[in-house]
């Protein structure tokens, strides 16, 4: 019953370029290591969790080409040619992002193991809807678990978020 | 004090905060441990020889290696660490081994030969009783017994008119925070070593480990903060005795990050409970007997199941006033994984069980739920479930009262316009002990002092595992010092650091924090302005603390960096014990918090599944100190106890899990919570009170899933005596009883 | 295959990438008027997509219910149903879907309903291409899941049909699905032969719901039993016939 993450006795490797965070990257990986590795492992962005290992928690989620991903199902490889954003992508050291600002004024958190996950699917949602209305927060977010909040601070943070980004516009 | 920002928030917002289990040393080795495939089995032979063969690996341990108690366990410390010649549950370990590769590591565990002969499995209580059964244990597989006995029952129960008798079986739940055990275990330089793992109470954690390491506590450093997430279960050990034995094997720094599924077979659950309860009133409506068994699966060791159990038995008549109670609880030894510490403590288990039984009297006797309470709940100076004194408050009726009014509103308002669905409302309350109880060590403490860049530091051996400790300690202190949070530094979570200030846990910390600030501030505040007083030339009494220092006339005169002086520091501590009732009865809790809950339900039909549309939660604890961490508390926690209520389940069977990850465990995601979750906090206490804000770490969890089976009653009429409710048994009901039927007839679905 | 790579399966020697062809990820709508949707088309896009919303709610929303946005938008459709257990299936069944196959001696093509019954590729190595769904526009679609949980859940049951009915209510056409966790989704072809050209009374629909149990023949595990599968999918479609009259 041991993860074996890797297949062993195989060193070959294959190169992937992709940006992460506006960054070109440009490494040797192996064609069956994931990507949630990679970018937790080898790229030391650890704001991306691991927690299921199965797709079943969105806590290693990612933006690939502005599209919702949990990087634990992605292989390294599939992110050849692609733009990455991960949690540390979205706030420089001075300024947080809209989102952020919301999860941080409303109690969108509290162990903050599911928060960058969480934070990134409210920016996929609301880059493709502006005014979500209750049935589509939910479906945005269901991907998503979180232990702590029951999701009632997560809620008032994605509304917050909405209108922070109306500001914004 | 209201709406705070926690001082954690910006870096866990950004991702930035590095979690004990995202941090990375040079040379730093992955550590893997092998865990015993059989729930109960004699280990014959363990080969380590081919692993240590394999390129990559560093280290092979086994119970050879532990050079001091191969065992812990926070109450006994009867759990191997690495088992001889017996493994008694799925998760027990037999070897680790540190690597250069996770991979490597994982490679070598399927190295490791051992050889098993397999015992017959003790998969329930009942099994574990049996003359025949195997002994888990050398004295037995009774790990504990608990009872509790007041008044004359048989008189009591004669004196009734209703009794009702039923049995309530509630299951295993995982913790499921959502990161897993892990952390990074590093020998320092000059000896000693650094282990950076979540842990609830990182004193206890380097007590342990000195004394399985054989080394002194001086030695070992615990970092134990931030966690993502503990809800109780990692205060017991976990995997810090097999980093740490690597570490010291291979002299360099060893992590370890279990898997979900690693994490899932070897953490400790809540434990599973039958509780049969038989309860009487008389013609008035009255509580005059209460009779209780308790069966707790405790598995195969101890670590806190006794204090659990005590807690059980302490809150089996809750809130109301019963001349007679008779209970009696046993925690059974299992091969059943290991049940441990869990939010609520026990409390959750009982008080499913007594709200059930309130609920039935009333429909029995032809009185409303609430009727049923107001003619039982306990008054302000009524003795505590134990006959112990306590800390007086008004808490029972003021959250029934208001769980009572938001009921009317609920009932009011509903509305139903399918017909394959049908609505009901129901309540419950309970109260709550927080602190470990009369008896216990519950020491207390924590640390103020001037730093020498200015600022404030004020240091408790607390951790944060989310629950937002760092934002009441923020809270309080800046109000009881009156200066801002800019003026504060907060340190936890690290023994070399901090004084020692108990677990955290028991909804103690909230408590423990405003009472080392009781005692802390004035001698502080006095040593503050006595120099500022010197400095300045002036009165000590014409000078305040303020933001950013010593205020003067509504001015702000003299930083607090002006304060400093490196020849007389300003540090004052302080230690203490939480606080217990003058009566010396084991175990009793003195300051208990109260919750009033009212749920509304969906069922629908054809399915069987329930959906709690709505969740109120009256809570009485004092007052409110961080308005947002609070909030958090009461709605997470009512939202752990939906997913209790309605899925959670670690399934087992033989004494192995069905239920190995999030895919077929599950935990409530945003689809099957109410979108509006609703509070209210009761903060008034009695003016004499002098306790200050209790806990509410777990009160939200308690009293949540009576009220669901209350209004799943309320529904469709099925008394609910089994969590997790399932959908099958809701549509056997319904079927039994021809409510979908009727349902098809009259094609109106409102009640 | 990274869910068995969790409990312990070696990932195979050699993974081939297909996600470079770009006819694989197309939706357009034929001379037909059937709609063809590539097999690697994610399931994301597919849901969204204004043919399949439009033109097939029922498979829309059954896509709705796979997994989590997340995951849909890598997943792909031809995933779905070669896994073959997926939760789009039951709605494509019940549109009557057909699969175009790559293989060694050119395209060849199947009802998805002949490829569910065994599971076989038509020939070795054959790489499903696209899918192909007729024009639906006389009859009623439906689909509904249920999980352990509201969303985010593998199914316990899935059920799918597609009803064509006449201005007297009687049946001129039905196809009834009925699938969920293990069970593979199947048509429940004798429910059908007894519903055609008949008028839905209660005494019909009484015969119906304990036929659709039987033939659905769903089978248990450890979280739900058989029974309960069974009812609930007799439930979930006889309430939508009861609906349509």
């Amino acid at each position: 019953m041991e993860v074996n993450h890797q297949t062993a006795g195989r060193n070959e490797t294959m190169s992937v370029s992709f940006l992460l965070n506006g960054e070109h990257i440009q490494l040797n990986v192996s064609p069956v290591a994931r990507a949630v590795d990679l970018i937790r492992g080898e790229l030391d962005q650890t704001g991306t969790k691991i927690s299921c290992g199965i797709g079943r928690c969105g806590a290693c989620s990612i933006l690939v080409n502005e599209k919702l991903m949990v990087s634990c199902l992605l292989l390294a490889y599939q992110l050849d040619g692609t733009s990455v954003t991960t949690i540390e992508g979205l706030s420089s050291q001075d300024e947080i992002h809209p989102i952020q600002k919301a999860f941080l004024e409303e109690g969108g958190f509290q162990c903050g193991y599911c928060t960058p996950g969480m934070v990134l699917a409210t920016k996929y949602l609301l880059d493709s809807n502006a005014e979500p209305d209750q049935h589509a927060i939910q479906e945005a977010l269901s991907g998503n678990l979180c232990r702590c909040t029951g999701y009632g601070g997560i809620i008032r943070s994605v509304r917050c978020a909405t209108s922070n980004q109306e500001g914004v516009r | 004090m209201k709406k705070n920002i926690r001082p954690d928030g910006k870096e866990k917002v950004t991702g930035r905060l590095k979690y004990l289990t995202d941090l990375a040393f040079p040379n730093m080795l992955y550590g893997k441990i092998l865990r015993s495939p059989y729930p109960h089995a004699r280990i014959l032979s363990i080969s380590t020889d081919k692993a240590k063969q394999l390129p990559g690996v560093q280290a092979v341990i086994t119970h050879k290696d532990v050079p001091g108690l191969n065992g812990f366990g926070i109450v006994r410390p009867d759990q191997p660490v690495l088992c001889k010649d017996i493994v008694r549950y799925v998760g027990d370990a037999v070897a680790a081994v540190a690597a250069d590769s996770i991979e490597i590591a994982s490679r070598a565990l399927e190295l490791i030969d051992v050889q098993y002969e397999p015992l017959p499995v003790l998969d329930s209580p009942e099994k574990a009783l049996e003359a025949s059964a195997p002994l888990l244990h050398p004295d037995g597989n009774v790990l504990h017994r608990a009872s509790f006995q007041k008044g004359d029952i048989e008189a009591e129960f004669s004196k009734c008119t209703t009794v009702v008798e039923e049995t309530y079986h509630v299951p295993r739940q995982l913790h499921a925070y959502m990161e897993t055990e892990g952390g990074v275990i590093v020998p320092e330089k000059g000896g000693g070593l650094t282990v950076y793992v979540g842990t609830q109470h990182g004193f206890k954690d380097r007590f342990q480990l000195s004394r399985i390491l054989g080394v002194s506590e001086a030695d070992i450093r615990i970092v134990s903060s931030p966690m993502g997430g503990s809800f109780g279960g990692k205060d017991e050990l976990n995997i810090q005795p097999y980093g740490a034995l690597l570490a010291i094997a291979t002299g360099k720094p060893v992590k370890i990050h279990q898997t979900r599924q690693e994490s899932m077979r070897s953490s400790i659950k809540r434990h599973p409970m039958m509780i049969t309860m038989k309860t009487g009133v008389d013609r008035a409506g009255k509580l005059r007997a209460h009779q209780t068994t308790i069966v707790a699966d405790t598995g195969a060791y101890a670590t806190l199941g006794p204090a659990i159990l005590d807690f059980a038995v302490e809150h089996t008549c809750g809130p109301y006033l019963i001349p007679a109670v008779k209970t009696n609880g046993v925690s059974i030894f299992t091969n059943n994984g290991v049940s441990g510490e869990f939010r609520g403590f026990g409390g959750n288990q009982i008080t499913f069980a007594l709200e059930g039984q309130i609920d039935r009297l009333a429909a029995a006797i032809g009185i409303d739920g609430i009727d049923m309470r107001r003619r039982n709940i306990r008054n302000e100076h009524d003795l505590g479930p134990l006959g112990q004194r306590i800390a007086e408050t008004n808490g029972a009726s003021d959250v029934l009262q208001s769980a009572a009014a938001v009921y009317a509103e609920k009932k009011r308002l509903l509305s139903n316009q399918d017909p394959w669905k049908r609505i009901g409302t129901g309540m419950a309350i309970t109260m709550h002990g927080g602190g470990l109880g009369f008896g216990r060590l519950d020491p207390a403490g924590g640390r103020l002092s001037l730093k020498e860049d200015g600022e404030i530091e004020i240091s408790f051996g607390f951790e944060e595992a989310g629950q937002g400790i760092l934002g009441v300690i923020e809270a309080i202190t800046t109000e009881q010092l009156g200066c801002a949070k800019e003026d504060i530094s907060i340190v936890i979570g690290d023994t070399s650091l901090v004084p020692s200030s108990g677990s955290t846990t028991a909804s103690r910390g909230t408590s423990m924090v405003w009472h080392s600030l009781q005692r802390l501030k004035k001698p502080f505040l006095q040593k503050l302005l006595a120099r500022a007083a010197g400095i300045m030339g002036m009165k000590e009494e014409q000078l305040s603390i303020g933001p950013g220092g010593i205020w003067q006339n509504g001015e702000c005169r003299l930083s607090f960096r002006e304060l400093v002086s490196e020849q007389e520091p300003i540090i004052i501590s302080t230690q203490f014990d939480f606080p217990v009732s003058p009566d010396p009865i084991d175990s009793a809790h003195f300051l208990y918090t109260y919750s009033g809950v009212v749920a509304q339900v969906e069922v629908d039909l054809l399915t069987g599944r329930i959906n709690v549309g709505e969740l109120h939660q009256s809570i009485s604890a004092g007052p409110v100190v961080n308005e947002m961490g609070y909030l958090g508390q009461i709605e997470g926690g009512g939202v752990m106890a939906i997913g209790y209520t309605l899925m959670e389940d670690v399934i087992m069977a033989d004494g192995h899990y069905v239920t190995e990850n999030l895919d077929s465990y599950l935990i409530p995601g945003i689809k099957d919570v109410p979108f509006d979750l609703q509070m209210k906090a009761i903060e008034s206490l009695p003016e004499e009170d002098h306790h200050g804000p209790r806990g509410v770490g777990e009160i939200g969890t308690v009293a949540v899933a009576p009220a669901i089976a209350n209004a799943i009653w309320d529904a469709i009429g099925l008394r609910v005596s089994q969590l997790p409710v399932k959908p099958e048994a809701v549509l056997k009901s319904t079927k039994e009883r021809g409510v979908l039927h009727g349902s098809q007839s009259s094609n109106s679905g409102a009640k | 295959m990274q869910m068995q790579r969790e409990q312990g399966v070696a990932f195979p020697p050699h993974l081939i990438s297909l996600e470079q062809i770009r006819e694989l990820t197309d939706i357009e709508e034929t001379v037909d008027g059937s709609v063809r949707i590539g097999a690697l088309t994610d399931l994301e896009t597919c849901r969204t997509h204004p043919l399949v919303k439009e033109g097939c709610p029922a498979l829309s929303e059954a896509i709705g219910t796979i997994a989590s946005p997340a995951v849909r938008n890598k997943g792909t459709i031809g995933g779905n149903i070669l896994y073959g257990v997926g939760d789009a299936v039951p709605a494509l069944l019940a549109m009557n879907a057909r699969l175009s196959w790559f293989c060694k001696n050119g395209i060849r093509s199947e009802w998805l309903l002949d490829y569910m019954s065994d599971q076989e590729l038509p020939a070795e190595g054959a790489i499903l291409t696209d899918i192909s769904i007729p024009s639906l526009v006389e009859g009623h679609c439906f689909f509904r899941k249920v999980g352990r949980r509201e969303t985010f859940i593998p199914s316990v049951v899935t059920v799918a049909m597609y009803v064509e009915l006449t201005a007297q209510l009687s049946i001129q056409s039905i196809r009834l699905v009925a699938g969920g966790g293990v069970n593979t989704p199947r048509r429940l072809i004798e429910c059908e032969k007894m519903l055609m050209g008949k008028q839905l009374t209660d005494e019909l629909l009484r015969v119906l719901s304990s036929k659709l149990k039987e033939e659905s023949a769903l089978i248990g595990d450890a979280f739900t039993s058989a029974d309960y599968r069974r009812t609930v999918a007799a439930n979930l479609l006889v309430s939508e016939l009861q609906s349509l009259r």
